[in-house]
């Protein structure tokens, strides 16, 4: 297996054996992905595992992962095991169905994706993310195999023999130094109408340049809770999300709007559209949220959405 | 031979939800399709009729299930045009498992490649509508000014496009699709198939669950799927009125020869019910796996 991996702080488990120069300009070395601590290693099937280092930064005041966090990694996971299966061509996520269990994280983030379906089109995976035994979350995500070979950056996982054989250790020297979403630049403009901004920048970009689908879906999980938090009374974690990803997020600022759909005292659901201001308030999102009740910590600053003007 | 001219076959499914469905694509000409701008949009009615209510007094979930998959299925079948279109998968999420009725349901297409389109649909309970907070536009159901007009249900759904021997359904376009309601009309589960076994839960494979393709209906796997996750919260303790609260399903291949069987596990207990994973397999096409989903199944 060749190992890739660049300068800085090293926590994998596949952190080992060769180290060569990394060739491909993506990510940045001022990345999310090296500041989560991303590895990915991908294997026959293709099977592809990857994680992200656990911090406070990472998780919710009840001691959960936040999901946006989750999102990132299993949409990693899952488009390398897709890209394996559509070579030579590029994929792009088209929707994520992630589920959370509301386990906490003890140890180590850790993700595993497979293949469900790989037609001519489409690319179905299924990716579970565990700490230890516990199983955090599972998603399932539809690829959409792009007519053209793939012309995106990132690296090539693929062995002498053409066998899917790469680990690659993105993990930057300081880790996520600040809480998940503030990192992101969330910023709420009405939390009650699930407002919230992101921008478009290198520092959140995919391998095509536009804003990564973790990010976006990071920013739906922000809305969504955002907006269910006022309208329960309480604080609340996404827990089921359905994300339909419509166009690539290139100009920014891209903001969400929320639509609370249901408010109970113990839960609540919300539908989420995203949009890129920056061109033309292209429709690039749609989701569904269901948000549950935190069982732990309720009432705790939530992770790191700044309030415009503050 | 065109496979979608006979007027019977494929038909059970669509007749025992009685569902009447109109097309009001934007700017009322019904002309979507190639070398237009516009996207179709569907809205069909459906009596809640007896035969498609749960021992609750709800609606099961597989109906909900099969009207979302009925509607929006034929909206991405007209985006697509001349080519015609097979599920490939569906997102839904039930707020309301007992709705009074009628139904109505509106999909409309987000988007159209080459290869699939993507449909969003909701489920509305009239009377809620007769309360105000919408119309049967299929664009916005949720006020800007208040508190939304909550959808029974809603989601997305994604299908393949694919070129169909013969050529695609003979449609006069706006659409209209009516299937008349069956005269004596047998309850959904019964139609379905459903049998809940110790380690499983099968459908077998009747005309009565076949689409006019001559594969498993994807609201009849659905359905299954529905079935199989309550099923399994039952026996982890949830009440005869839990409902499938939120699903996410992923057609993986055509179901065939039969009967299915739907393999279930319960993933986690959280505060707002059970999530489960449910695996479809084909026993008799070599145990092939044709569908994959989760499912929160929560209290009423």
């Amino acid at each position: 297996m060749t190992v890739l991996r660049r300068a800085g702080a090293v926590r994998s488990p596949v952190a080992s054996a060769v180290v060569t120069p990394a060739p491909d300009p993506y990510p940045p070395d001022d990345h999310l992905l090296r500041d989560l601590g991303l590895w990915m290693s991908w294997h026959a099937g293709p099977i592809v595992r990857g994680g992200i280092a656990r911090s406070a930064n990472v998780t919710n005041p009840s001691g959960s992962v936040v999901a946006g966090a989750l999102s990132v990694l299993v949409d990693l996971v899952g488009g390398g095991a897709a890209f394996v299966a559509s070579r030579p061509h590029g994929i792009a996520t088209a929707d994520m169905a992630l589920h959370l269990t509301g386990r906490r994280a003890h140890g180590p983030i850790e993700a595993e994706a497979r293949i469900l379906r790989a037609g001519r089109s489409t690319v179905v995976a299924q990716a579970d993310v565990r700490s230890g035994d516990e199983l955090l979350a599972r998603a399932g995500m539809t690829f959409m195999v792009m007519a053209r070979p793939d012309d995106s950056a990132g690296p090539r996982p693929f062995g002498p023999d053409d066998e899917p054989s790469l680990a690659v250790d993105f993990a930057g020297p300081t880790g996520l130094p600040v809480p998940y979403r503030e990192a992101l630049g969330l910023v709420a403009v009405d939390r009650a109408r699930g407002e919230v901004e992101i921008g478009v920048d290198e520092y959140l970009h995919n391998s095509f340049g536009a804003l990564q689908g973790g990010a976006v879906v990071s920013l739906v999980d922000a809305a969504a809770e955002s907006a269910l938090t006022e309208a329960c009374g309480a604080a609340v974690e996404s827990l089921d999300l359905h994300i339909t990803f419509l166009a690539l997020g290139r100009e920014g600022p891209v903001r969400s709007r929320a639509s609370v759909l249901a408010a109970e005292p113990s839960w609540g659901a919300a539908r989420v559209e995203v949009h890129d201001t920056g061109h033309d308030g292209r429709l690039m999102t749609v989701a569904d949220v269901t948000a549950g009740l935190v069982t732990e910590g309720a009432g705790a600053e939530r992770a790191g959405v700044a309030e415009v003007g503050a | 031979m065109n496979l979608f001219t006979d007027p019977e076959k494929g038909r059970a499914v669509s007749r025992a939800l009685g569902l009447d469905l109109r097309e009001i694509t934007p700017g009322g000409t019904g002309a979507a399709g190639p070398g237009t701008e516009e996207l179709p949009a569907l809205v069909g009615t459906a009596e809640l009729l007896p035969h498609l209510r749960a021992p609750h007094g709800g609606i099961h979930g597989g109906a909900l299930l099969a009207l979302a998959d009925s509607a929006a299925g034929p909206a991405n079948g007209l985006a697509v045009l001349p080519r015609w279109v097979v599920t490939t998968n569906l997102t839904m999420r039930t707020l309301r498992a007992a709705p009074s009725g009628p139904l109505t349901v509106t999909a409309r297409v987000l988007r159209r490649g080459r290869h699939a389109a993507v449909a969003a649909f909701e489920v509305h309970d009239d009377e809620a509508l007769d309360r105000g907070g919408g119309g049967a536009d299929g664009r916005d159901y949720v006020r800007d000014d208040g508190p939304p007009a909550a959808p029974v249900a809603l989601g997305r759904l994604t299908s393949a496009a694919l070129d169909p021997k013969g050529g695609p359904p003979p449609l006069a376009r706006p659409l209209h699709m009516s299937a008349p309601p069956d005269p004596s009309p047998v309850p959904w589960e019964d139609l379905i198939g459903i049998q809940r076994d110790p380690d499983a839960v099968r459908m077998p494979v009747t005309d009565d669950v076949l689409n006019p393709w001559g594969i498993v209906h994807g609201g009849a796997t659905a359905a299954l799927v529905d079935a199989a996750a309550r099923h399994a919260a039952a026996g982890a303790g949830a009440g005869e009125a839990a409902f499938t609260a939120d699903v996410a399903l992923y057609y993986l291949a055509p179901g065939r020869v039969g009967p299915l069987r739907a393999a279930t596990s319960v993933l986690a207990l959280r505060p707002d019910g059970w999530v489960v994973d449910v695996q479809v397999n084909d026993e008799g096409a070599g145990d092939r796996t044709v569908a994959s989903a989760v499912a929160t199944v929560r209290e009423a």
